[in-house]
């Protein structure tokens, strides 16, 4: 074991009631915990390279300092490896990022999750999943990086549901949110090389992301035919009238066509820019804008978004099945942006 | 089955202490500052608000400065100015 010490308040009890004991301190999400021992901290620890006292991030506006040894006793209690800390630590440091402003997505009645996207080599040394089941249950890593991410949030930064936690509904994803890209199946860059990261460095992006929508479209075999399945969809979809970011999942099925026909990244973008925006008048009628319908209402366009590149595309999800995904994000532009990090193995 | 020792995960023993600033007995004569928070009405609501403390209490002026967004913290513009420009001010406002 290693030679420091942990410095956190430390409480003996029976190995039997120790889960227990966890939801008696209020230390859980609701499900079951891994009791975090001296033994298993550490070696959290050691995955990541850090010392206990290292500082990781500090929230500004919570005045909140993440430690390292924090965040490994959390991510013990999440159930990760300890090959899986370099992720945690990448995400927290992006949370902390000004461009993801914690406090708004964090504390909103909005109920956003904290959308966490792998790419780069470590996404399959973890075994990630980037491909069957993609946001449902069955890998490791997927379901307690995230995890550990919230319980970081929960216990260390205080947002806890119902005080600094003000989620009117929430959703799953709350849980945890956290996959993969399928670059090995994709016929477009990666989302970590677009935004200038080499394909050999392994990066994480997070979002403050709404629930997910499913959408489905087993009739066309055209590119045009399923994006304009995709973008009836998006049209007044949850972001509508804060313009917040959006990404777009592409699994096998329809990333086939799409390849087939050469459909790149920046032309499904610039397609759905064009094929989401609403005019006034409807915006109106359906209370997603403030005021009467003014002369010129039918005719004036608002975008889903500010600009094409807020649909941030990425494939991921199973070969099989014609289904793909979006998922909204929090409030618009000025209020959280996703941020991207470079993960660091010790 | 034995004991084990657990670690706590939490910051509770790591917070810091906050100070309210002193309470001022009166209004009368006092100069307002008003931080609204982007959001819709917010700015509405606490203009209202200033006009009530000066009709009603005496207040003597009032300033408004926006945060960038609702989940921003104050700037530290904003923070310098009210320093010596108020005597207090209203930064809270419901959703």
């Amino acid at each position: 074991m290693t030679a420091y010490d942990l410095k956190s308040p430390s409480y003996e009890v029976d190995e039997g009631d120790a889960v227990e004991f966890c939801y008696d301190r209020g230390w859980s999400d609701g499900m079951p915990v891994v009791p975090p021992t001296e033994e298993k901290v550490k070696a959290m620890l050691s995955g990541a390279g850090f010392e206990p006292e290292a500082q990781i991030a500090f929230i500004e506006t919570r005045q909140a300092v993440i430690t390292a040894e924090k965040a490994a006793i959390n991510a013990v209690l999440a159930g990760c490896r300890p090959e899986y800390m370099p992720v945690i630590v990448a995400a927290i440091k992006a949370l902390a990022d000004p461009a993801y402003v914690y406090h708004g997505p964090a504390t909103s009645t909005g109920g956003a999750a904290v959308f966490m996207l792998v790419n780069g080599p470590i996404a399959r040394d973890l075994d990630l999943n980037s491909g069957d089941n993609l946001l449902g249950p069955g890998w490791r890593a997927n379901a307690t990086i995230g995890r550990a991410v919230r319980l970081i949030m929960r216990n260390v930064i205080g947002t806890l549901p119902g005080t600094l936690d003000r989620s009117t509904i929430g959703h799953a994803g709350k849980y945890t949110f956290c996959f993969a890209e399928d670059e090995k199946e994709s016929p477009w860059p990666p989302l970590h090389v677009e935004r200038g990261f080499r394909p050999e460095q392994s990066t994480v992006t997070v979002f403050a992301a709404l629930a997910p929508h499913q959408w489905y479209n087993q009739l066309s075999n055209t590119s045009e035919g399923l994006l304009a399945t995709l973008c009836a969809h998006l049209r007044f979809s949850s972001g509508v009238g804060s313009q917040p970011q959006y990404f777009l999942i592409f699994a096998g099925e329809h990333r086939a066509i799409l390849a087939r026909e050469g459909w790149t990244k920046e032309k499904i973008r610039e397609y759905c820019f064009a094929n989401t925006q609403a005019s006034h008048a409807e915006l109106k009628r359906i209370q997603a804008m403030p005021g009467a319908i003014a002369p010129g209402d039918e005719t004036r366009m608002r975008p889903l978004v500010v600009s094409p590149g807020y649909f941030i595309i990425v494939a991921a999800g199973g070969k099989a099945g014609a289904f793909s995904a979006f998922v909204p994000g929090w409030s618009g532009k000025r209020s959280t942006q996703s941020v991207i990090k470079e993960i660091r193995k010790k | 089955m034995g004991t084990i020792r657990v670690f706590d995960p939490t910051n509770r023993n790591a917070e810091r202490e906050f100070r309210l600033a002193p309470r001022q007995g009166s209004l009368r004569g006092l100069r307002i500052g008003l931080v609204e928070n982007t959001k819709h009405n917010s700015s509405v609501m606490l203009l209202r608000i200033a006009a009530i403390l000066e009709k009603e209490f005496e207040a003597k002026s009032h300033i408004l400065r926006s945060k960038r967004t609702a989940g921003s913290p104050v700037d530290e513009k904003t923070i310098e100015e009210f320093r010596t420009a108020v005597d207090v001010a209203v930064a809270g406002i419901g959703d």
